[in-house]
């Protein structure tokens, strides 16, 4: 086990470090001058090449990224060009808020979704069944910048139960939290629903049913904990795309996470909290996935992690 | 909809007139312009007036500011000398009197006695003094710098009499320093709060509020401040709400938990004005949106006229910003001092189809390109400039992109320019033909100048230096006018429009003003009755 943990950390560094040089070339591609940018519009041209030396541009791309790995191995994700303020202390400033979302709309997503999969699984066929499929399509085909919108309208302006935005009140988490969900919800059900009618045709679900478990217990008991493994699965992977949709729900919502500081810095070519950023977001990632891994190793005994 | 008087040429004279009189005299005018004045008490402590914008702070440092919501924030909490009221003219506001020498160098400022920072520490001589000499630092390399970069030398007489020594005239100085980037700040300040001399994080200043909390993309908290040197606004605390998509601004608003909101989705206007609950203010700015068109390759100027009688602006207004604009005369904004009336380019696609005629240039192809999310509508609006354009034969291919990518293209120096029409804005941080007449200008050409429809005519060049260091106000507005109507008969930009600024605040507040440099106007707003 503990192998197996220290391997996977080591890949994970790899990773990070391929991620690290994607983002660094990708951004060269960005159209626009990051020194003029900064500099502002109506800069002379030495006050351009002043921004240039300052943000560390005249020199070659591979030795930025050389002084940008040095830093980064001591800690340091560098100092942001707008706001001259370390990019460790702005992301610091927002990142638990994006957990806090992502947290959130991922467990109660998933728990929503992972009910519903199985409800929908057991009365395959009925109307329930059609009814949380039709959901489910519209879950996954919604934007979330117009769901997010939309439910704002509904229980803000119309309803006024909800803040309309914003992060001032311990309920401002609930309708961005809601949006995300929605996509989550989506996804896990269908799967859950795959999984469990795959389950439920197993032998020794006949055996149960035919020993006299009550129907529920089959169900929830049985069937779902054995159907859960790919739906883990999903949920691990699907993660990674609710912090992408976590970036639009924070702009339209004003969430102060670390997805509109993403936006925003790449709004104004501000280089080095674009980098930081895309790394801690691939972090994340990269943990939760290793997380799922080894709740794998531990929920299912006839898995080894090798 | 609300309609705000626009100063017409007239008043604007006698507005710099005035400001002259003042200049010269020991009687200034008197401080308290319309909008500017409390009608009410302080109120209770607990009275929040919340305010939602669409951008984060990016840095609290009046010299490093470039943004002028951010610079409309920290106005609260930062003061200038001077005070500029919704018609664009200039008060006196830390300054009680101040004296011109004849060759128009010196200047002599008696400062407001009795006011402190927010620190404690009086406002004097000394921390004027300061703030200038860091505005200008080199080091710190402040695009603000432009406003005071004529002060040569400041000296400090006494505890509040303070004298600048200009290098050379420049008239419009008194307005200057009613830019925000002058904002007076306290020297002790910069030993506090984790502040440094180029890393102003914390501002403390002489304004009627004081910083209470940041929360980084979420939220600005400021408490009055109770012992402000003028009347103490109504509300105890203001926070500034930090939601950058406007529909959700609007919906903050109309869930009556905004009291007070800066630029709603375009479409959503006339809804709101006709909705009760709130009231609209669609207020003059003195921002011109106008296309550029490249003078070296389109030199003749039958073609740049029937270009611009080519496009229906009205129409453009009307439809596509819901009537958030004000077409143009001039190639300045009425508000700007030194405007005068210089002609009309009505929408006239006949007289456009002749001019290209005459010019041999009737099947022109055009390259257009246009910033995205930059200004209101702006995508929509340039697609709509190409539309006019095709109508009268004039096939021009529009690319749009975001801002950085736009101005690396629009800065480039002449020889890098492959477009021949580019949309633009441009603004004057306070209301001078200095400022605003800066595009036309030869040596502000790029790169490191907004000229970039690369416009050169030694006469207007000779014009507008002559009248960078008139002391004589008629003299200089006039020099402007001239310089305005020649420059306009030329068409160097397809002259668009003034883009209004809209404001939008719950019916339940009173007393919400504006100035016509896209900022808002709210110290001493309200509740109704």
């Amino acid at each position: 086990m503990i192998e197996y943990v220290g391997r996977r950390l080591v890949m994970s560094v790899i990773t990070l470090l391929g991620v690290s040089v994607i983002v660094f070339s990708l951004v060269q591609l960005l159209p626009g001058d990051a020194a003029r940018t900064m500099a502002g519009f109506e800069a002379s041209e030495e006050e351009v090449a002043q921004s240039r030396v300052r943000l560390g541009l005249d020199q070659p791309v591979v030795a930025q990224y050389g002084l940008f790995l040095g830093r980064l191995v001591r800690g340091d994700l560098g100092t942001s060009s707008r706001t001259r303020v370390a990019v460790t202390q702005e992301i610091g400033a927002r990142l638990p808020k994006t957990l806090q979302l992502a947290a959130v709309a991922s467990v109660t997503g998933s728990a929503a979704g992972i009910l519903l999969g199985a409800v929908a699984a057991r009365r395959r066929g009925r109307v329930t069944d059609h009814v949380i499929s039709i959901v489910s399509v519209l879950g996954i085909s919604m934007p979330v910048y117009w769901s997010g919108l939309l439910l704002i309208i509904l229980f803000a302006v119309v309803l006024g139960w909800l803040p309309a935005g914003g992060a001032d009140h311990p309920a401002s988490i609930v309708l961005p939290a809601l949006t995300l969900a929605i996509v989550s919800i989506a996804l896990v059900a269908r799967m859950t629903r795959a999984s469990m009618l795959e389950v439920l045709q197993q032998d020794y679900i006949r055996t149960a049913h035919a020993k006299g478990v009550p129907v529920r217990s089959v169900v929830y008991r049985h069937a779902l904990r054995n159907a859960f493994l790919p739906v883990l699965t999903v949920v691990g992977l699907q993660f990674g795309s609710l912090l992408g949709g976590a970036v639009l729900v924070e702009s339209v919502f004003g969430w102060p996470g670390m997805g509109r500081l993403l936006v925003d810095s790449i709004f104004s070519r501000d280089l080095p909290v674009v980098h930081g950023t895309i790394l801690i977001y691939a972090l994340m990632v990269i943990i939760v996935n290793l997380i799922v891994d080894l709740l794998y190793g531990w929920l299912d005994p006839r898995i080894q992690l090798t | 909809m609300m309609r705000v008087a626009i100063l017409s040429r007239r008043q604007a004279l006698l507005a710099a007139l005035a400001l002259a009189i003042a200049a010269c005299a020991s009687d200034v005018p008197e401080a308290a312009p319309a909008g500017e004045a409390p009608d009410a008490a302080a109120g209770p402590t607990g009275a929040t007036f919340r305010i939602a914008v669409g951008v984060d702070i990016d840095t609290f440092d009046p010299v490093m500011q470039t943004t002028g919501t951010v610079g409309n924030m920290v106005e609260y909490l930062v003061e200038p000398l001077m005070r500029m009221d919704e018609d664009g003219v200039v008060h006196p506001h830390l300054v009680v009197d101040w004296v011109v020498s004849d060759d128009g160098l010196t200047y002599t400022f008696d400062l407001k006695q009795g006011v402190v920072f927010h620190d404690g520490t009086p406002f004097d001589a000394e921390a004027v003094k300061f703030t200038i000499e860091r505005l200008l630092d080199p080091e710190l390399a402040s695009s603000g710098r432009i406003l005071v970069e004529s002060i040569a030398e400041v000296e400090t007489i006494s505890d509040h009499t303070i004298e600048l020594r200009l290098s050379e005239p420049h008239p419009s100085l008194i307005a200057a320093l009613a830019g925000r980037p002058t904002g007076i700040l306290s020297p002790t300040s910069f030993e506090e709060h984790g502040n440094a001399y180029d890393a102003y994080v914390r501002p403390v200043g002489t304004g009627p509020y004081v910083f209470g909390e940041y929360r980084a993309g979420e939220k600005l908290t400021v408490e009055r401040f109770d012992d402000y040197h003028a009347e103490l606004p109504y509300y105890s605390t203001v926070e500034f709400l930090i939601l950058p998509e406007a529909a959700t601004r609007v919906s903050r608003l109309r869930a009556g938990q905004a009291d007070l909101i800066i630029l709603p989705p375009v479409s959503d206007l006339p809804a709101l004005e006709a909705d009760d609950r709130v009231e609209v203010l669609l207020a003059p700015s003195n921002r011109l949106i106008y296309v550029a068109i490249n003078n070296n390759e389109i030199e003749d100027v039958r073609v740049r006229r029937a270009l611009n009688h080519a496009v229906d602006k009205d129409a453009i207004i009307e439809s596509v910003l819901f009537g958030l604009a004000d077409p143009l005369d001039a190639p300045v904004h009425s508000s700007v001092f030194g405007y005068c009336p210089a002609g009309r380019y009505d929408y006239d696609p006949d007289l456009a189809r002749d001019l290209l005629a005459d010019a041999g240039a009737d099947d022109l192809t055009l390259q257009m390109i246009a910033p995205t999310g930059r200004y209101l509508q702006d995508t929509e609006v340039a697609q709509s400039v190409v539309g006019f354009l095709a109508e009268v034969g004039v096939e021009a291919s529009l690319q749009t992109m975001d801002w950085p990518a736009y101005i690396a293209q629009v800065t480039a120096a002449a020889e890098e320019h492959e477009h021949e029409l580019h949309m633009l804005g441009w603004a004057t941080g306070f209301p001078d033909s200095l400022i605003g007449m800066m595009p036309f200008e030869t040596r502000h050409q790029p790169p490191g100048g907004p000229g970039s429809a690369f416009y050169s005519n030694p006469e207007v060049d000779a014009l507008l230096e002559r009248a960078a260091t008139e002391i004589d106000v008629d003299v200089r507005a006039d020099l402007y006018c001239k310089a305005g109507t020649r420059i306009w008969e030329e068409a160097p930009w397809i002259f668009l429009y003034s883009q209004r600024f809209p404001i939008v605040y719950s019916a339940d507040v009173t007393n919400v003003s504006f100035r016509p440099n896209d900022t808002f106007s709210a110290i001493y707003a309200h509740p109704v009755g």
